[in-house]
């Protein structure tokens, strides 16, 4: 009996108990799945709420650390077919590897850039926000503990160790929310060096084969509390496992296209 | 010391109000209602750009007696471009893309063009890129049809990029997508690891589009012949089996660089007079050329190398041979801004003096510095550019131009380029006689 309430109690304070590297850790090495197919759709809404509306195909590998990545646009008309193709180093010291295949252009241009703080296409997420970032460039404190939509949450802070990071990001401090329950990232305060803010709030999570996945994600830029922009992000037909030939992520595919 | 006790308490609980400040307004996300219906992928793909476009020349003096008058508005033209991408199966796919224009200035009453103007910028109806694309096995694709091969790394300076000729009609004009003319080939592309292996057997000979004799960009004094004489169009050579063009090109991409190799026997971009400068027409021309990049954190570095063989010129009887050295950087590393800058050199073997003069306008070594601004705005709905081009030879300027404009997306549908465009005069005959082509421009499309 002793042993038991023990064991109870030991459960119920785990959470508690864990420090932030475990909590980092845990969300860093959280299985996201491999061999991905989804279909991305972004509606871009901006200050007078005048939509504009990607529609975009991903296809994700893993490469042991490495992940290989190919985007795909498939509307509106004036953007189909442009193609995404990013290499993404586990290995700091290595600048990832990027393409755009430019239709318009009929060519395939290398992109040399560090700074992954631009637009992902005109959206309010960036380049960084669509990579996974490397725990290993910040620094992290909880804050604190709260319920978020009926979840416990720890809400850390994370702080850029170096300027590079910064300048790289464009993010000087994040707060980070992450669930208790499955150390899933439900939401996300960004500050911008240019004195912006960007919220991150998880609509929609799905739970597919064992691997939780964000559906519905919403990024909100402010400044002075005042909405600049807005992006939806919704993730469908998300399918795993898919057995994706290492060809799919080459520059022969994305010229050719899906 | 109580009172700095106090102020470091009020700091604190100032960011902390801060800190709780931002969880409330991350927690009030109200539901965004989406009022666009979300397009799905469809196998046919119907694309139609309706354009409408104009340009004001407002450098251009009075002219004289016999003169054409280059004043004033210069563009009314409206532009429907057409393509059907068509996806047949998971390994193969087409493109049928048809253009055409029509510009009202040249039906206004007080504005006189000679018919090789009026044949040259009035209308137009023609097949851009229409082809068969699809995989033979799991390495070789086939590419048939009209196409365009893009050679080389620089983005604008054309030393490799040799396979599709130019619409020049428009000298720093014409809209990116359409500078390069498609040509019927065959493509056969072989994959091995990093190595892409591309043959192309080219069936159709097919030249440039040169600017409409007498007009403002092909000022007619610029070759003044003897009397009676007129100024021949060119004739581009008939598409047979004698003269069909071949190009082979190695292609290696690995982690943060990229190599080419390429050799070609292609028409050459320039015409010579046959015939006792009564026909004007395009060799071809054998080339090796090498092209590589390499990233260096957000620096790419290009260079190319291009070595021509069998040029011909008009004041020489023998052939020429040349060799194009380029050098490049594009910086990304500020967000946002896209800058890069392309210096090239050409030099001609063999050079004789005489080659500098008409019509030849060569040098021994011409040089080409092109500067490439470009910045993003407002979430990718507008962009702001800024080109220039300079041609220069024994430290003198020849000639170029530079180019600012706007691009802007109103919506999903409808966007906007308005610009400014100088053209700088010197040394070559030709850019000078162009160099009061200066003028505002600007367009709207509707993308159905």
């Amino acid at each position: 009996m002793y042993k038991l309430l023990l064991s109870i109690l030991f459960l119920s304070t785990l959470s508690f108990a864990m420090s932030v590297d475990d909590i980092v850790k845990k969300v860093d090495q959280r299985d996201d799945g491999d061999h991905i197919i989804s279909q991305m759709t972004m509606i871009l809404i901006d200050k007078q709420k005048n939509q504009r509306i990607r529609s975009l195909k991903r296809f994700t590998k893993d490469f042991g650390k490495d992940i290989h990545q190919s985007i795909y646009f498939l509307s509106p008309n004036d953007i189909k077919n442009t193609a995404f193709l990013t290499f993404d180093y586990d290995d700091n010291k290595k600048d990832d590897d990027q393409w755009l295949y430019l239709p318009a252009l009929k060519k395939t241009k290398r992109i040399a850039s560090t700074d992954k703080s631009g637009s992902f296409m005109g959206s309010d997420f960036s380049y960084s926000d669509m990579t996974k970032p490397n725990i290993k460039d910040y620094t992290y404190s909880i804050k604190k503990s709260k319920k978020i939509k009926g979840h416990d949450a720890w809400i850390i802070e994370r702080i850029p160790k170096n300027k590079k990071v910064t300048e790289e990001t464009g993010y000087k401090k994040s707060y980070i929310y992450v669930r208790k329950d499955n150390f899933v990232v439900i939401g996300a305060i960004h500050y911008l060096t240019d004195g912006k803010k960007k919220y991150m709030s998880v609509k929609k999570l799905k739970e597919i084969e064992g691997i939780w996945f964000t559906t519905e994600i919403v990024m909100k830029t402010t400044k002075n509390k005042q909405l600049l922009h807005s992006t939806i992000l919704q993730l469908s037909q998300i399918k795993l496992n898919q057995n994706l030939d290492d060809d799919i992520f080459t520059i022969r595919q994305i010229e050719k296209g899906i | 010391m109580p009172f700095l006790f106090l102020l470091f308490l009020s700091l604190f609980l100032y960011a902390e109000e801060d800190f709780e400040e931002d969880f409330e307004l991350f927690d009030d996300t109200p539901e965004i209602i989406i009022s666009k219906n979300i397009e799905t992928p469809k196998k046919h793909t119907l694309k139609v750009d309706l354009s409408f476009a104009t340009a004001y020349n407002y450098a251009h003096e009075a002219p004289k007696q016999q003169q054409s008058d280059y004043r004033g508005v210069s563009r009314i033209k409206t532009k429907i471009n057409t393509s059907l991408d068509s996806k047949w199966s998971s390994k193969w796919q087409s493109k049928l893309e048809v253009s055409s224009f029509y510009d009202l200035l040249y039906d206004l009453e007080n504005k006189h063009y000679n018919k090789d103007i009026t044949d040259t910028y009035r209308s137009e109806l023609e097949i851009k890129e229409a082809y068969l694309q699809g995989s033979l096995s799991k390495k070789i694709d086939l590419k048939i049809g009209r196409q365009i091969v893009i050679w080389g790394k620089s983005d604008s300076i054309r030393l490799n990029d040799i396979i599709n000729p130019l619409d020049n009609r428009e000298l720093g004009m014409t809209d990116i997508e359409d500078l390069r003319l498609p040509v019927f080939m065959t493509k056969l592309d072989y994959y091995l690891g990093a190595w892409n292996i591309s043959a192309m057997i080219i069936h159709e000979s097919r030249t440039q589009k040169e600017a409409g004799i007498g007009s403002d960009y092909f000022p007619s004094d610029i070759f003044p012949l003897r009397n009676g004489a007129t100024f021949p169009e060119d004739t581009t050579p008939e598409s047979n089996i004698d003269n069909t063009q071949f190009a082979l090109a190695f292609n290696g991409v690995f982690t943060g660089w990229d190599f080419s190799f390429y050799t070609a026997k292609v028409l050459d971009s320039k015409w010579h007079f046959e015939d006792d400068k009564k026909v004007r027409t395009y060799a071809p021309i054998k080339m090796f050329g090498i092209a590589n990049t390499i990233v260096v954190s957000s620096w790419l570095l290009k260079s190319e190398i291009s070595y021509v063989k069998n040029l011909k010129y008009n004041s020489t009887t023998d052939e020429k041979n040349r060799f194009d050295i380029l050098i490049g950087l594009e910086y990304n590393g500020i967000k946002n801004l896209n800058s890069s800058i392309e210096i090239a050199n050409r030099h001609l073997f063999d050079y004789e003096t005489k080659m500098q003069k008409k019509p030849d306008l060569s040098y021994e070594n011409e040089q080409q510095i092109a500067t490439r601004v470009s910045y993003t705005f407002n979430h990718e709905k507008g962009m702001i550019s800024f080109l220039n081009t300079l041609f220069t030879a024994k430290n003198k300027i020849n000639g170029g131009f530079a180019r600012l404009w706007l691009n802007y997306d109103l919506s999903d549908n409808i966007e906007y380029n308005v610009g400014i465009i100088d053209y700088i005069g010197g040394e070559k005959l030709f850019l000078n006689a162009i160099s009061n082509n200066d003028k505002l421009f600007a367009d709207i499309s509707y993308h159905f």
